[in-house]
Order: C-alpha cells, then structure tokens, then sequence
C-alpha cells in the first residue's frame, strides 16, 4: 500500500518535545504544495495556511509533531547516561529498548541490576551506548542531547498497523491528507503541526494564539476499550475514527460535534463517540485561544499508547480524514 | 549611591521584599539604573527598564529576573503577644525555627516551636508542621504586641548577608543575584557601547509564588526574545551522589535545557555556550525538570517567542542563609551580555 509508505516517513522522522525540527522538515515539504504559505512559529510549530474561497472565517487544525523522548541528564565516569523524561513515558514498556540519537549514535536504554520492574522509573533506567567511560561518551552525546526509542512501523492483519510513535504521526498525515485532498477550501484554513504537546499542550496554546481560529479541530490519538482487562471505554478499533465529546481538559463545542457528525451521516462514515475522563490534547488550547473558538477533536482509537507497539485501524483513519475534508468543503458562519 | 559588585548584592539581598511587598528592592533597584535607562514600574509593580535599539533593529528582547522573596503574612496575633503566621515561597517548616526573621522590614522576631523537651518521642522524630512554628517577638501580651505587629503585617528572614570562604551567604541571594546580575548587564551594555535591540530588563514582582508579575510583562511588553534569570538550586552536599547534584557552587552560569513546564529554545542555548566558549566564561549545562520557574509564562503567553533560562547556582535555597559564589553571577552578567 502506496500510503503506508508514505506514513513510514513521517513515522520515521525524529520529533522529541522541544527538537521537532527533523518531522517538520519532512511535513513542510510534502505539503508546501497543497497551501499557499508553509511557516514555523518562534517556538517550534509548523503552520500550512491555505486562504479560504468563501468565508473569512479562520479554522485551525491542530496534530501535535513531538513524540516522547529522553534528554541526556548526566554522564557517569563509567560512562553511561542518565536521562530525564520527556513526557509521558512508560518505563516498563521503554526499559530494555533502542534508542537513538539524532547524530546516529544508538544505544540501549536498560533498568539498573536488580531493580524490580514496578520500581522502573528515571532515576532507576540510564543509557549504554557501549562507551568505556565518559571520556569515550562525551565524543558522542553531551548534556542536553535528546534521544528516543528507535522508531518502528509494521503492518499487521487486515488494514492493522503497529509502532512508534504513531502517536501522533498518524494525526500529522490525516491532517496533511485533508490539505491534499479537499476539492474546495472555504474557510481560512490553516493546518497546524503543533510542538511540545507531549510536555503539556504547549504549542498549540501559542499558536492558536497568534492565529485566533473561529473552528478548531485537533486529531490525536486516543484509547481502544477493546484490549484485554481494559477498563470499560466504548471505543473500539475498526468501529471509525472518534468524535470527542470530552477529555480531562475540554467539554467539546456542541456545533463541532453536530458538523462532524452531521458530516458522517451525509457521507456513511462510521463513527464512534469518545468521552474520556482524564488526559488532554490540543483541543483545549484551541477552545481557549484569545476569545474563544469553536472547537472539537477527531480521535484515533489506539492500543498501547505510548509504547513501541501503538496499534491502529487504518480504517479509522480513513474516516477521520474524510469528516475533516467535509468540514473544510462546508461554509463555516 | 551606585553599587557594585559585593556591595550591591548585600544591598538587594538585604532588602526587605517579600512577594507583593517589593517596593523597597524596586527602590533600590531603580535607584541603581535609573541614569542608563528609561524606567517605569508597570501597574502591578515590576521594574521596566527600557533602552531603545541602537542597531536598527525592531526586535524586542525581554531579559526578566524576579526581585521578590519569600516570606510569611501574619495572620493572629494570640493574647499571649505571640504572632502566628502563614509562610509562602516554598520556605521548608526545617529551615525556619531558631531563626530570625523581620516584619514590616523593622520589627526584629524570633520562629520559635514548642520546645524539643516537651516532645513526645515520636513527635521529636518529625519536624515541626509549618502552622505551629510562631514568631516571638518578646512581647507580654496581645496590646503590647500590637504596637509593633498586626494580622496582615508581611515579613521574611531577617538580614544575614556576608562573606564565607570563596562564597557569600544571605538571605534571598538566588533571586537578588539575578537582579544584581541584570543591573550589571546593562552597565556592561552603557560602558562598552555594545549594539543591541530593543531592551526591556523587567525585575518581577510576585515571582515566588507563580510568576503573576512576568506574565504581566510578557503581556504588555510581547518580546520576540526573552531571557530568564533566577537561582537554581545546588545540592553538591555532603551525603549527595555525584548524580543528584544538579549544578555546583564556583562551577560556573547554570545554562539551562529547561526547567518542569518548559523546554528552552535550542539555537539560544548554543548561542550561549558559543559565547562561554569563546570568551572562556565558565558554565555548567543542567537538565532539571523539577524546578519551577518563569519559563513557561514568559514563553507561552500572548503567543510563541524564543526563550531562554540562565541561573547562579545557590546552596540551601529557600532559607535565611542562601549560599552563592559572585563568580557564578558574574558568569551569568558575562553570558547574558554576549547574548545581547
């Protein structure tokens, strides 16, 4: 499949909070020509605005670009590397994994000796990259030097895919496939890859900022209740993409969640209904960019977030990307 | 009088400021540029020191530090002449009995707990709870204390400034070295006619306890550029692995890779390092993520900007004798120059 592929490369890019510049170099490139300016913002978001045919009213679309990650925090004499977290990581799922480093130097982030695996945590994990001691180490990483787990990209059965870190590339190419896709642009519409999400909705609260939308939609990933022991969540892999109605730090625009869905039914998507009771994505930032905007989120139902093994529906995606082409081919008052 | 050096930093330190209390460091403050640049203090109290480009250029850079302590607001004062209080600032209750501390910046007191002899066992294993640490003041009853002290009075530790060894030692020297550093800053800039862009140095108010007065500034001022300065704390103490550290008294400017809420701009960062480099200034590059401090406003409101943090490491942070090395602050003056 052509557009597995294509995903690998924004998959592949390298985008810990705070250095996103390697996946928007990639994402600039391949929208530039579907938009009519392609600019980055002082802190780090990559902004595609296309003008609008009919209405001068601004929607924003919002997909963070940062993935979690480590920064070198200190240098042993033995030479290995203590890392600090770059958001939310899950020390079970990273320990014992590849890591890489922008400048190609691989090594392994590893628990120390007899370290239980519920005590997994920042100070108990540090980095080998194979050095005999600092000395040797310094030639290669210094302090402040971010790394990753080696990202990865597989297919599974069916239309299934699995790696790292989906979260949120695959809302990254939704949104860049909205901008190639849409048969008429509207609105004003600009197409936001945002920065530091993952540290706490940071680049999307400056840029929704400087650009003042009147419609927000933010794509990310979310949960699956369909994973074994999992909570009860009624969204499942397959099912279509999720229209949010709420999270920990927003309570959707009821217009938004009446266009998208309304949008749904006039083309037979399937869609399901996502209401989670904790966490938060760009679409708080969005509600409350200056005066306030109509705001929603298109959710991609997800298992294992935050692990090297993220596993989606492309299906879902598909339908995610076509209620967004809907919204930018509607007239928004 | 113009103050420089060891002086000026006993002058700030000494200075009586507790967070929404600042009036006498912003005194003292302007007092000190007032000649070299065009000052104002906005309506929340900061210090604005302006000094127009002379290059051209229309970029606004912010250099920011907050001029505000921690301290303690009294809340009772009991028939006994004892004055309760409620701290703020992060003062750890360890760190408070037995010391002294200023109220009103005048009336002297002593923190003072129940006696260690009239402890239970358990009770001797736990510090004090923060609400029953009282000031004394040596009063006999309620009206006498009265005369000095009132429920709404601000205090802090009283002053303690002086020299140990190769450091210095006070109380509030983290914050008040980074405004004695921004004062020498633009110093620097006056004598060696650097060409720079448009500078607003910006001492805060309320920095303490949320950093209201830099969102404020960040606000009114919306700088594409800004640089933040303030203490980091160190913890190179004894019974403290190499790794835990954090940062080192006499090892030079902290050049800081972020702090919890925010991860600073890279290209400023090796900007910075260049500079150190280049001119030998001595620094240490620190990843902290614990530390709170005016990062995230100051980058993140009213829009994106380029931001950048820089400390002076300081010892025993958040007591009444907080430890600095002047060579660290005048790395941190030296960096922040070649910056601008």
């Amino acid at each position: 499949m052509a557009e597995i592929d294509f995903l690998k490369k924004f998959v592949k890019a390298s985008g810990v909070s705070g250095d996103e510049s390697g996946v928007a170099g990639v994402i600039a490139k391949e929208i530039a020509p579907y938009v009519d300016e392609v600019y980055m913002d002082p802190m780090g978001s990559l902004i595609a605005h296309k003008k609008g045919k009919s209405s001068d009213k601004k929607l924003m679309f919002a997909a963070h670009m940062d993935e979690i990650g480590f920064m070198v925090n200190y240098i042993t004499d033995e030479g290995y590397l203590r890392v600090s977290k770059i958001g939310g990581i899950n020390f079970t799922a990273s320990s014992f994994s590849h890591v890489t480093f922008n400048n190609g130097t691989h090594g392994v982030l590893v628990p120390e000796a007899r370290t239980a695996v519920q005590s997994y945590s920042p100070e108990k994990v540090y980095v080998d990259i194979g050095a005999k001691n600092k000395k040797e180490a310094e030639k290669h990483v210094k302090i402040g030097d971010f790394c990753r787990v080696v990202p990865t990209f597989e297919k599974l059965c069916g239309h299934r895919v699995c790696g790292r870190p989906i979260d949120n590339r695959i809302g990254c190419y939704m949104i860049f496939e909205v901008a190639k896709r849409m048969r008429t642009c509207e609105n004003d519409t600009y197409f936001v890859f945002t920065c530091q999400e993952e540290v706490g909705v940071r680049g999307s609260k400056t840029s929704a900022f400087e650009i003042g939308p009147d419609y927000g939609v933010a794509v990310d990933i979310g949960g699956a209740g369909d994973v074994i022991n999992s909570a009860p969540f009624a969204v499942v892999l397959g099912a279509g993409p999720a229209i949010k109605l709420k999270d920990g730090m927003v309570i959707c625009h009821k217009k938004m969640v009446e266009l998208m869905r309304d949008i749904a039914k006039k083309d037979s998507i399937k869609y399901q209904l996502e209401i989670l009771e904790s966490g938060g994505t760009d679409t708080c930032m969005l509600q409350q960019a200056r005066g306030g905007c109509v705001a929603g989120a298109i959710s991609v139902p997800t298992r294992y977030g935050h692990s090297g093994v993220e596993t989606i529906d492309m299906d879902d995606v598909e339908g995610g990307i076509e209620i967004m082409k809907g919204i930018c081919e509607t007239v928004l008052d | 009088m113009r103050l420089s050096g060891i002086e000026l930093v006993k002058a700030l330190s000494d200075a009586f400021g507790p967070s929404s209390r600042e009036k006498n460091v912003a005194n003292l403050i302007i007092e000190q540029i007032g000649q070299d640049a065009n000052v104002t203090i906005d309506r929340v109290g900061n210090v604005v020191a302006e000094i127009p480009s002379n290059n051209g250029s229309s970029t606004k850079t912010m250099i920011c530090a907050h001029m505000d302590e921690p301290g303690f607001y009294v809340k009772d004062v009991d028939g006994d002449g004892k004055v309760w209080m409620k701290f703020f600032g992060d003062v750890p209750s360890q760190r408070i009995s037995g010391r002294i501390g200023i109220i009103n910046g005048k009336t002297k007191c002593l923190f003072a707990a129940r006696p260690i002899h009239s402890l239970s066992g358990d009770e001797r294993s736990k510090p004090t709870p923060i609400d029953r640490i009282y000031a004394e003041i040596g009063a006999k009853a309620k009206e006498d204390a009265n005369v000095f002290v009132n429920v709404g009075d601000y205090g802090t530790f009283a002053p303690s400034f002086g020299e140990v060894g190769n450091f210095i030692k006070g109380k509030a020297l983290g914050s008040r070295s980074a405004c004695a550093s921004l004062i020498e800053v633009i110093r620097n800039i006056k004598a060696n006619n650097i060409a720079h862009d448009n500078l607003y140095f910006v001492f805060t108010v309320l920095g303490e306890i949320g950093d209201m007065g830099a969102e404020v500034a960040t606000n009114v001022i919306a700088p594409e550029k800004s640089i933040v300065v303030d203490g980091l704390g160190a913890v190179d103490t004894p019974d403290v692995p190499q790794e835990s550290q954090i940062c080192k008294l006499g090892g030079g400017a902290v050049v800081m890779y972020g702090d919890a809420k925010t991860l600073f701009d890279r290209d400023m960062i090796s900007k910075a390092t260049t500079v150190a480099d280049d001119n030998g200034y001595k620094y240490q590059l620190v990843m902290r993520q614990s530390k709170l401090g005016a990062g995230a406003v100051v980058q993140r409101s009213s829009g994106s900007r380029v931001c950048f943090g820089i400390s002076i490491p300081v010892r025993y942070i958040k007591s009444a004798s907080e430890m600095i090395s002047i060579e660290d602050m005048n790395s941190v003056t030296s960096i922040v120059t070649g910056l601008i």
